[in-house]
This record gives structure tokens, C-alpha cells and sequence, in this order.
């Protein structure tokens, strides 16, 4: 079966093209998806919006994914943990290469051409009144500004921590905020200064200064795809393609075509054929028009394409049913073990309780990078198995503790076997809490997998992740609406089950627990 | 009363459970007592005196560290548990009825797993209830419908319902009220002095002893004190702490005669 699998991938020859959770990561992925598509005869598919630096990483080194794009200040500072700033732009390009290849057997072909580096951002209002042009004089305006930086910005060497170093009069603390509401929060002047990538296209949108690094600290970011080395090797048709799209693209133009995906409301598709198109790179081809325009507004957004909506949702309870049944087949059995051997029960339900205190996002990323997770459905669902084990175990241990020993100890005194006394008199008493159990598990399974978007395993946080990195709050919502209906829906199904599942003689009354 | 051969014998029991914080708790201590076949024995202490403890040696609910205890002259360690106990019926206080299950349903319960057919169970269900006074409209209600005297007629109805010649009774009584427990009581005596079948029961009541007992088992401490009918008890009681016992449980009592 899984060979008759592996075959089949063999043959269907598919390549899988990454790419980071921005704008322009996700257009510069769909632009070399198209290309490639077109040059190859492959089967190329763009799996979009794959999360940050070290996921994208991850899944290009494992061959999860064969090549997605990456910025060579990112690769120097991040990738292979350089802390010296690189001479030159040339010179970081050509070390990235060669320590990639050498250390991770990837290859980094040719640049795009645009240098996509970290910018600081003023309010415009502020920079006006005080005269700021340059990060320099940040300094004079001491610790009352309100700066909030990407999480990513805020940890990276290359980001803050190396900045303030450069910098050291700088005298405000920054806080880390998601960077796709940073632009929100400049505008309604909770905020007075955020990172920005310099081909931002919301750049052009708000009222913002961009500050010169007049210090030359923000090493060059060229953005390139990574290739692993076993693809190239395989179909060096692909090198040839992706050499065609070298120097193709500068900062102005990247900006432009940013712009008119996050404030024309452009397709992502469509502006990517477009350029390929006008810079000679493809034949226009009318029969294959790519949707021009993305939809706008949370309505919008939501009734766009309901074939799309219905696919999310069935893949987001798809998950989170899949989850739950794994959990119950695991902590059903564990519970019933635990009435057994009672003082396992403390350290056994304190480890599931740990196990619950992990952030989402942290043990989805710890997961993908384990050998046999990488991205997808089967690392989510073993995330979200982890998060309903608590729930339902914690239920399954109290409900059956928690049944009245003068009922246990008439059923022993009437002559049931052990076995009877928990098939007959504790499990049918403990159904409903065991039922209720399963219920908490799958209401928070379904806010949960809401996250497994991120690691591409699809579901309802698909529009939420593509919304946030648009800045569009209209997309957000339209995957946030129906997850949260879905949580409502699935939890007044599994109440109802819950109270057929209770005996009659039991109902009105306290649940055990 | 002449003495059959006996339907239980506790011969040198001794119980003893460790304490949590070591040390041992000696619930029974080398109690002798012989039940006789047909006999209502009500056993009688006050809280600690080690009667619950004794009256679980019986179906082993309860293993002796000493002594052995004999049910129709085996002694019951050599018995499998669950087989002993399906042939022992066994009252709790407030009926430990299963609160999941119909009256039928705690009824028909050790039938079903002793393998009778359907109309065999619903018979003896319709058989119980008729010998407890219920009527049998109450078959298929929950234990949470019913009063708490309704309650320990269907529990007293479950302990008969493989028809076993002997049943254990801990204070089946203690939580009702005291005219409802004036009834059960005179209900059970007919059901005793119907069937003879054997009885004991746990009681910290010494009214309801003189009530239901042919004799009266008088623990302290683990150790029998003295047993005998209620007249020999009252007659002459084995010794002080007797005598002081039966005074201050028994103040308004006078006994009947002629039973």
C-alpha cells in the first residue's frame, strides 16, 4: 500500500514549490510555480504560505517541499547563524551558497534581483513634527516611543538585537507584535514605529516614513529560491527554468506588484501571470485566465467560492474528528488503567496537563521539525491528539473515581466480577462525564486546529493565516466566523449525544464530575 | 432454640487492616460466633465494634489474618468469591440500588448474568416485587423515583433475587424514617419467618435488634461480649458492660414476650 503510494508519487513526477507567509514570499513562490509549471511539464504545485523562515527551511532541506524562496540576509543570519555582517551583497550571496550546499546539500540559484531588506518605519505625522530621516536620530526622542517589531524581527540577529547594538542610543523598549496588524496599529497611532521589509506594499498605502539606515547595520536581503539538491539533480530542467527568472524583478517593481495584491485586491495568480507576461517570460494565453481579482469584505470573502468554504470546513473537522477519535482510543483505555493502578493517577494526569500547557504554534513547529512529521496533516492531527488526551483522560479517571463506593461495594457484595462491576456499575455511571470529556476535547480541536494552517494542513486557518500576512480583515474573519459557528455547531451535537448517552435514571441529576 | 448443624461459623476470626500511617487497626479480634440454618441473628455494637467487619468475612468482602470462617461447614477461602457471593444475598444501607438501571433492571441484574432467559427474569422480577409489596408498575422505575423506604424494599428484593438461603443485611434500616422503618422491619420478620432462609444483620440499634432478632450478637471492640435471645440477654446478661449496654440503649424498652 505505501509503496503502491511512493510509486505513485514517483510517477506523477509532482514538485512541490514552498513559500513564506508574506505577500511577496507567497507572490515570488507563485511566480516561480507558474514558470516552472510551463518550462518543465511537471506537475507543479504551490504550496502556499508555509509559515516562517525556519519552517520553510525545514520542509526544503527534509524534500518536503523541493524549493521555496528565500532572502540571503535571512539564510546568512538565521539559516546558518552568521553574526558578522557579509562585505558586500555579492559576498553574502556567494557564502550562502556555498555553505548551503556544503552543509544541507541545497542549492541556491539565481537571485530575483530585489533586495527586499528590514526598513524602520515612522509614523509620518511624528517623523514630520520632530524632523527624523534616519534611525540615528530615534535617539532623541528617548524611551517614550512606542515601537512594536515582528516576533521574528525581534529575536534574529539581524533584526533588533543586533540593531540596538548598532544603535545603542536608542532608549525605548519594543514590544513583539504580529506584523501583519503592525501597519493598523501605526495608522491609529497605537504605535509610532515597526519593522518593514523596503518592497512592502503597504508602504505605499499609509502615512509612514522610511528611516535611512544611516549606520549601513541591515545586511542585504536578495531574494533567491533554495533548491534541494536531490530535485536538481533529478530534473536539471528546473535549474534551467529558474535561471530564466534572474535579475527579473528590482525593488520597484516588487513594490508595484505587492501593492496590487494587498491594495488592488489583485489575485495573487493573476499578478504573477502578469508579470511573467510582461517581462517576456510567458505568452499571454487567454484560455487559462487566472482570477483576476480577490474578493473583498468578509461577506466577500466568505460566499466568494462556498466550494472552497465547504472543502475548509470538512478538512477542519475532518482534523479535529480524526484527533479526538485517536485521543479516546488512547485515553479512554489510560483512564480505565488508572482506576487500577491509583497512584499512577497524579503523575499521569500532571504529564497531560503539561502536555496542554504547550503553546500550539510551538509544538506544531517542534513537531514539523522531527523526522517523520515535517508539514502537513499528520503533524497536526499528533498535535491536536496532544491538546484532547488531557480532557478526555482527566474525565474518564474522575468519572470512574468518582463513582459511590457503597455502590461498588454492593456490586461486589451481590457477586459481579471485577470485570462486571466496570462494564455493569462504573462505566455506564461515568458515561456521561466520559461523554463530556470528549466534548471539551473537540470544541477546543476545533479552536485549535485553526493553527494547523501554518504547518499547510489546510482547514478554516487557512483564510485566518492568508488574512493576517494581507493585513485583510475581511479574510480573517472569514475563516474565523465559520470556526467559531463549527465549535458552537459540534458542541450542541456532541451536548445532545451527551444526554442520550446518559442513562435515563441519571439524568437531572449532578454529573459525577 | 436447638442447634442444627450451623449455617455460619466464624471460629477465631481476627481482622487486622494496616493504618495509613503504619501501625494496624484490629477490627475483629479472635471472634467466635456461630450462625444456626434459619436463624436472624442481628449482630450489635457500637461504631468500631468490628460488626460490618464480621458480617463481610462472611460473603469475603473481608479476608480474616486468623481464623477461618465456614458458610454450610466449607471454609470460605477455598471458595471462588464471586460464586460464594451469588449464593449470599447482601442489603446495604439506603439499597445501593444502580441508579443507571430500572428497578427491573437492579432486579433482573445477577439473573441475567447467571444466564436466564427473558421471560424467566421478568417472572422472578414480577415474584420480587410482589414479595416486597411493591407493585409492579414500579418495574420500570429509576431508583432516583422512588421513596427511600421504596428504595430498600427493591434492595432487599435484589439480595433474594437467586433465591439464596442465607442473606447479609448491614444496617438496612439506619437511613429511614422511624415509621417507615417500623414497617420494613415487620415485613421482614414475615419474610423470614416465611422462607427459612438465614439472616444477619448489622445494626447499631438495640430496639430493632429485640425487634427482629432470635438472637442478639453484643460486640465491643472486636470481641463478643455475649449472644443470646433477648430474653437470656435481658435475664442475665453475661456481665457489667452488658448490662450497662442493654441499659443505655434500651431504656424504654420492655421486651415482648411470647413472639
Amino acid at each position: 500500500m505505501i509503496c503502491a503510494l511512493a510509486l505513485a508519487a514517483l510517477a506523477s513526477q509532482e514538485i512541490s514549490v514552498g513559500s513564506k507567509n508574506f505577500t511577496e514570499g507567497r507572490l515570488l513562490g507563485e511566480i516561480t510555480t507558474q514558470l516552472l509549471a510551463k518550462r518543465t511539464g511537471l506537475d507543479v504545485r504551490h504550496r502556499d504560505s508555509l509559515g516562517g523562515t525556519m519552517l520553510c527551511f525545514e520542509a526544503v532541506r527534509t524534500g518536503e517541499v523541493d524549493l521555496y524562496v528565500e532572502y540571503t540576509g535571512t539564510a546568512w543570519a538565521v539559516l546558518l547563524e552568521q553574526t558578522e555582517r557579509p562585505e558586500t551583497p555579492l559576498r553574502a550571496y556567494l557564502d550562502v551558497q556555498h555553505l548551503l550546499e556544503d552543509r544541507h546539500d541545497l542549492i541556491v540559484t539565481a537571485p530575483f534581483g530585489l533586495n527586499n531588506t528590514y526598513a524602520l518605519t515612522l509614523r509620518g505625522e511624528l517623523a514630520r513634527e520632530h524632523g527624523i530621516t534616519r534611525i540615528s536620530e530615534l535617539g532623541a526622542l528617548g524611551s517614550d516611543l512606542r515601537a512594536g517589531f515582528s516576533i521574528e524581527f525581534s529575536s534574529r540577529e539581524d533584526g533588533w538585537p543586533g540593531l540596538s547594538a548598532a544603535y545603542p542610543e536608542l532608549g525605548f523598549e519594543p514590544r513583539s507584535i504580529e506584523h501583519g496588524l503592525a501597519y493598523e496599529a501605526l495608522s491609529t497611532g497605537d504605535l509610532d514605529l515597526i519593522d518593514a521589509y523596503s518592497t512592502d506594499g503597504k508602504l505605499l498605502r499609509y502615512d509612514v516614513v522610511i528611516l535611512e539606515d544611516d549606520r549601513g547595520f541591515f545586511p542585504p536581503y536578495h531574494a533567491a529560491p533554495i533548491v534541494h539538491g536531490e530535485t536538481l539533480r533529478k530534473h536539471p530542467e528546473i535549474g534551467e527554468a529558474l535561471a530564466e527568472l534572474a535579475f527579473t524583478l528590482n525593488d520597484e517593481v516588487a513594490l508595484k506588484l505587492n501593492h496590487r495584491i494587498e491594495e488592488g485586491g489583485e489575485s495573487f495568480e493573476g499578478v504573477a501571470r502578469s508579470f511573467l507576461e510582461t517581462s517576456g517570460l510567458l505568452h499571454p494565453s487567454p484560455e487559462t485566465q487566472a482570477p483576476a481579482n480577490r474578493a473583498s469584505g468578509f461577506f466577500g470573502q466568505l460566499f466568494a467560492d462556498p466550494g472552497r468554504l465547504l472543502r475548509l470546513t470538512l478538512e477542519h473537522l475532518g482534523l479535529v474528528l480524526a484527533s479526538v477519535a485517536l485521543a479516546a482510543l488512547l485515553a479512554i483505555p489510560a483512564g480505565l488503567a488508572l482506576t487500577r493502578y491509583p497512584h499512577l493517577r497524579a503523575p499521569v494526569l500532571g504529564f497531560a496537563s503539561v502536555l496542554q500547557t504547550i503553546p500550539s504554534l510551538a509544538l506544531l513547529a517542534f513537531l514539523v521539525a522531527l523526522p517523520f512529521f515535517g508539514l502537513g496533516a499528520v503533524t497536526a492531527i499528533t498535535a491536536l491528539v496532544l491538546y484532547a488526551v488531557l480532557p478526555i483522560l482527566r474525565n474518564t479517571a474522575t468519572g470512574l473515581a468518582t463513582v459511590d463506593p457503597e455502590l461498588i461495594d454492593a456490586a461486589h457484595g451481590l457477586g459481579l466480577t471485577q470485570r462486571q462491576v466496570l462494564t455493569r456499575v462504573r462505566l455506564p455511571i461515568a458515561t456521561r462525564t466520559i461523554v463530556a470529556g470528549l466534548r471539551t476535547a473537540t470544541v477546543i480541536g476545533v479552536g485549535v486546529a485553526t493553527l494547523a494552517a501554518f504547518i499547510g494542513a489546510g482547514g478554516l486557518g487557512q483564510p485566518i493565516v492568508e488574512g493576517l500576512y494581507l493585513n485583510d480583515r475581511g479574510l480573517i474573519l472569514s475563516g474565523a466566523v465559520p470556526a467559531a459557528l463549527l465549535a458552537l455547531c459540534v458542541d450542541a451535537a456532541l451536548g445532545l449525544l451527551e444526554r442520550r448517552l446518559t442513562p435515563r435514571g441519571l439524568r437531572g441529576a449532578e454529573p459525577s464530575a | 432454640m436447638t442447634k442444627l448443624d450451623p449455617a455460619i461459623a466464624l471460629e477465631g476470626v481476627t481482622c487486622r487492616f494496616p493504618l495509613p500511617g503504619g501501625g494496624q487497626h484490629v477490627a475483629l479480634d479472635g471472634l467466635q460466633l456461630e450462625v444456626g440454618a434459619g436463624e436472624l441473628l442481628c449482630l450489635i455494637g457500637a461504631s468500631g465494634s468490628g460488626k460490618t467487619t464480621a458480617l463481610r468475612t462472611i460473603n469475603r468482602l473481608a479476608d480474616p489474618s486468623e481464623g477461618r470462617v465456614l458458610v454450610h461447614g466449607e471454609d470460605v477461602r477455598g471458595l471462588d468469591p464471586v460464586r460464594l457471593r451469588r449464593g449470599i444475598g447482601y442489603v446495604v444501607q439506603r439499597g445501593g440500588l444502580f441508579p443507571h438501571l430500572t428497578v427491573a433492571g437492579n432486579l433482573g441484574l445477577l439473573p441475567g448474568l447467571e444466564g436466564w432467559d427473558a421471560d424467566r427474569i421478568a417472572a422472578r422480577t414480577s415474584e420480587l416485587l410482589e414479595l416486597v409489596r411493591l407493585p409492579d408498575s414500579a418495574s420500570s422505575r429509576y431508583p432516583r423515583e422512588l421513596s427511600g423506604g421504596q428504595r430498600q424494599r427493591v434492595g432487599v428484593a435484589r439480595a433474594l433475587a437467586l433465591n439464596p438461603p442465607l442473606v447479609l443485611l448491614d444496617e438496612p434500616f439506619g437511613a429511614l424514617d422511624p415509621i417507615t422503618r417500623i414497617e420494613l422491619q415487620d415485613e421482614l420478620r414475615t419474610l423470614h419467618q416465611r422462607d427459612g432462609r438465614t439472616f444477619v444483620l448489622v445494626t447499631h440499634d438495640l430496639e430493632e435488634a429485640f425487634r427482629l432478632g432470635d438472637r442478639i450478637a453484643i460486640l465491643s471492640e472486636g470481641r463478643l461480649l455475649q449472644v443470646g435471645s433477648p430474653q437470656e440477654l435481658i435475664e442475665s446478661p453475661a456481665d457489667e458492660s452488658v448490662a450497662r449496654f442493654l441499659e443505655t440503649h434500651l431504656a424504654r424498652h420492655t421486651p415482648e414476650s411470647g413472639r
